[in-house]
């Protein structure tokens, strides 16, 4: 599993690592889903798309991050997995979002936790010896 | 992170590089072992660098790590020269408790027990998705909500007039603009109204099991025997929201004002400036979101009852004893080396202390000071406080508010694998319903530190003091 859970005392979080952005965001529809609730009893049959700016990798990720928190709340949409396009090479990052999932069922996927924000407390996107490493601490 | 004991109750972290005050952390020397590799104290030095911070940075016994703030922080701003943090009330804007007494004692509970928790597991909302059909709210009525908070509850029937005169700010903080409320707020907080949530939320079904202070407690209304019942939950997916959204605003903000930050959830911008003038105004408008919260579940909380007994609420005595925000910034008046000062006083997972005689404690409780309401876990007690003057003089009116969290939640899971908790807690009387064992497992009874040994430390520093200890008897979460 390329990402892990933060042993935080009051909340969650959880760390990514991955070759690319794209791949990092991807890393990290899997972590949000895995907070929520156990990824492998998700469906992925229902497709949402989004798209989302930011000036920074690290704030693209909680950028993302809140858009799944929104999703998951307005409609009860999980997303599982996602393919990821980012572009923006000179100016703010855009990311498209295809996201795969399915609107939660509380009959056959027990919820863990809910969450309540996506902190900007020890955010980072960093590289490091050629791959990238994201951090992530949740309100919950 | 280096510390100096000044008496047996209070460690100071000595002003160091962007510091502007020291840091005050209450802790005797069993709380301070456990904070001595935990990240909490960094936090309360953080807050020190904030501009406009007054006095100290000030952290409560159940001080542990947050994000940005500690959570049980408190940090006092200078009205004109101060900043206003959306990351020093947390997300949970008006995160909160409210304790109702009846008339009802343990052994005439007894035999409903069950039937009590399994009726108020049917009435009041937990966990995701959950709310009652018969309370929809349009955006005309969520705008009430937002402006009027407790007393849009009780305009619609849930809740008497008396109810008004025992939350603090009258369960409506002043300021709010529902305007400055995103559409997105609204749509994720509005089906939510009268709905526990999840975590650490609980409505709890107890007795008073001792009491310490007879004066005090005769003024409370409580007595030994007696059945209580302790609400905690705030303003849902709407402050959740309010404070993702300013948060954005703020980051943008400590920018343009050069407001340095040591981490960025401490974003701030000064109280006078117009960002900070509009987060006041969301943050008002959330926190009136959460007073009606836990005004609908009183209402729901006294229709269980009723249904239960077979007698009207109002026979059965469940009144309001008080109702306290815990993640709150509000404008008070304090001394400051001589002067008063108004001050926006941030509590993070802190309590308002009031003492004996000042003009906002209610009337009825005036002689002895305000109730101070301290949430423990789910299988040992919680504790009823009153405010003191020294907390009034030293910790800005603050008090600390639960237990506090010593295991991570992972933790706490590895800790409660193959254990039926449910069945552990019912021998010892206790009768838990929830929506997912998960929740149950995270907030077992030795995840938090015993709050007995952080009131005793409130206690001892002199900022509250004890009043009644309320053991639960049923529980229900999300």
């Amino acid at each position: 599993m390329p990402y892990h859970f933060l042993d935080h005392t009051g909340d969650v979080g959880f760390e990514l690592e991955a070759g690319s952005l794209p791949e990092l965001l991807r890393e990290a529809v899997a972590a949000f889903a895995g907070t929520l609730a156990e990824p492998e009893r998700l469906g992925g049959g229902e497709v949402r798309e989004l798209e989302v700016a930011a000036p920074a990798p690290d704030l693209l990720l909680h950028a993302l991050l809140e858009e799944l928190l929104y999703l998951f709340e307005r409609e009860g949409f999980l997303a599982r997995e996602g393919e990821m396009e980012v572009r923006g090479e000179e100016g703010p990052l855009r990311l498209r979002a295809r996201l795969h999932g399915e609107r939660w069922d509380p009959e056959r996927t027990a919820l863990k936790l809910l969450v309540k924000g996506v902190t900007y407390h020890r955010l980072a996107v960093e590289s490091r010896a050629g791959r990238l490493h994201g951090r992530v601490v949740l309100d919950i | 992170m280096r510390t100096e004991r000044i008496d047996p109750w209070r460690l100071r972290i000595p002003r160091h590089g962007g510091m502007r005050v020291d840091g005050i952390v209450y802790a005797d020397a069993g709380l301070a072992e456990d904070l001595r590799d935990d990240p909490c104290l960094e936090q309360v030095a953080n807050v020190a660098h904030l501009p406009g911070i007054v006095g100290a940075s000030i952290a409560m016994p159940d001080i542990h790590w947050g994000y940005g703030f500690p959570i049980g922080g408190v940090a006092a701003m200078d009205a004109d020269e101060g900043v206003v943090s959306p990351g020093g009330v947390g997300y949970d804007i008006n995160c909160g408790v409210r304790l109702l007494r009846s008339a009802l004692t343990a052994d005439e509970l007894g035999p409903r027990l069950r039937d009590l928790v399994a009726q108020l597991f049917r009435n009041v909302p937990t966990g995701v998705g959950a709310g009652r059909r018969d309370l929809r709210l349009g955006r005309r009525d969520l705008e009430r909500v937002l402006a009027r908070g407790a007393a849009w509850a009780v305009a619609r029937g849930m809740g008497e007039a008396d109810d008004l005169l025992h939350i603090e700010e009258g369960g409506c903080l002043a300021g709010a603009d529902a305007a400055e409320v995103s559409a997105r707020a609204c749509e994720r907080g509005g089906p939510q109204l009268g709905t526990l949530g999840s975590g650490n939320h609980f409505c709890e079904v107890q007795v008073v099991d001792e009491v310490f202070d007879a004066a005090a407690a005769a003024a409370f209304g409580l007595r030994e025997g007696q059945v209580t019942v302790l609400l905690h939950s705030g303003s849902r997916g709407l402050g959740h929201q309010v404070c993702s959204d300013f948060l954005k605003v703020m980051l943008d903000a400590s920018r343009r004002y050069g407001i340095a930050l040591p981490d960025r959830q401490l974003c701030s911008a000064p109280i006078r400036s117009e960002e900070g003038r509009r987060y006041l105004a969301a943050m008002a408008a959330a926190a009136n979101f959460a007073f009606a919260n836990r005004q609908v579940m009183t209402h729901w909380v006294r229709e269980s009852f009723a249904a239960v007994f077979r007698r009207p609420a109002a026979r059965l005595g469940l009144e309001v004893v008080y109702d306290i925000c815990h993640n709150i910034a509000k404008f008070e008046r304090f001394e400051v080396n001589g002067r008063e000062r108004r001050l926006c006083v941030h509590r993070k997972g802190a309590t308002r202390a009031y003492p004996p005689g000042h003009r906002e404690t209610p009337e009825a409780y005036r002689e002895v000071g305000q109730p101070v309401i301290i949430p423990g876990d789910m299988g040992r007690y919680s504790f009823v406080l009153a405010g003191t003057e020294r907390a009034f003089a030293e910790t800005f009116g603050s008090s600390c508010h639960g237990a506090g969290r010593r295991l991570s939640r992972h933790r706490a899971k590895a800790a409660a694998r193959g254990r039926d908790l449910v069945a552990e807690l019912a021998e010892r009387g206790i009768v838990v319903m929830a929506d997912g064992m998960a929740t149950v497992a995270e907030e077992m009874p030795e995840a938090y530190k015993d709050v007995a040994d952080v009131v005793g430390v409130v206690e001892g520093a002199g900022i509250s003091r004890r009043v009644a200890r309320l053991r639960p008897l049923g529980v229900i979460k999300g």
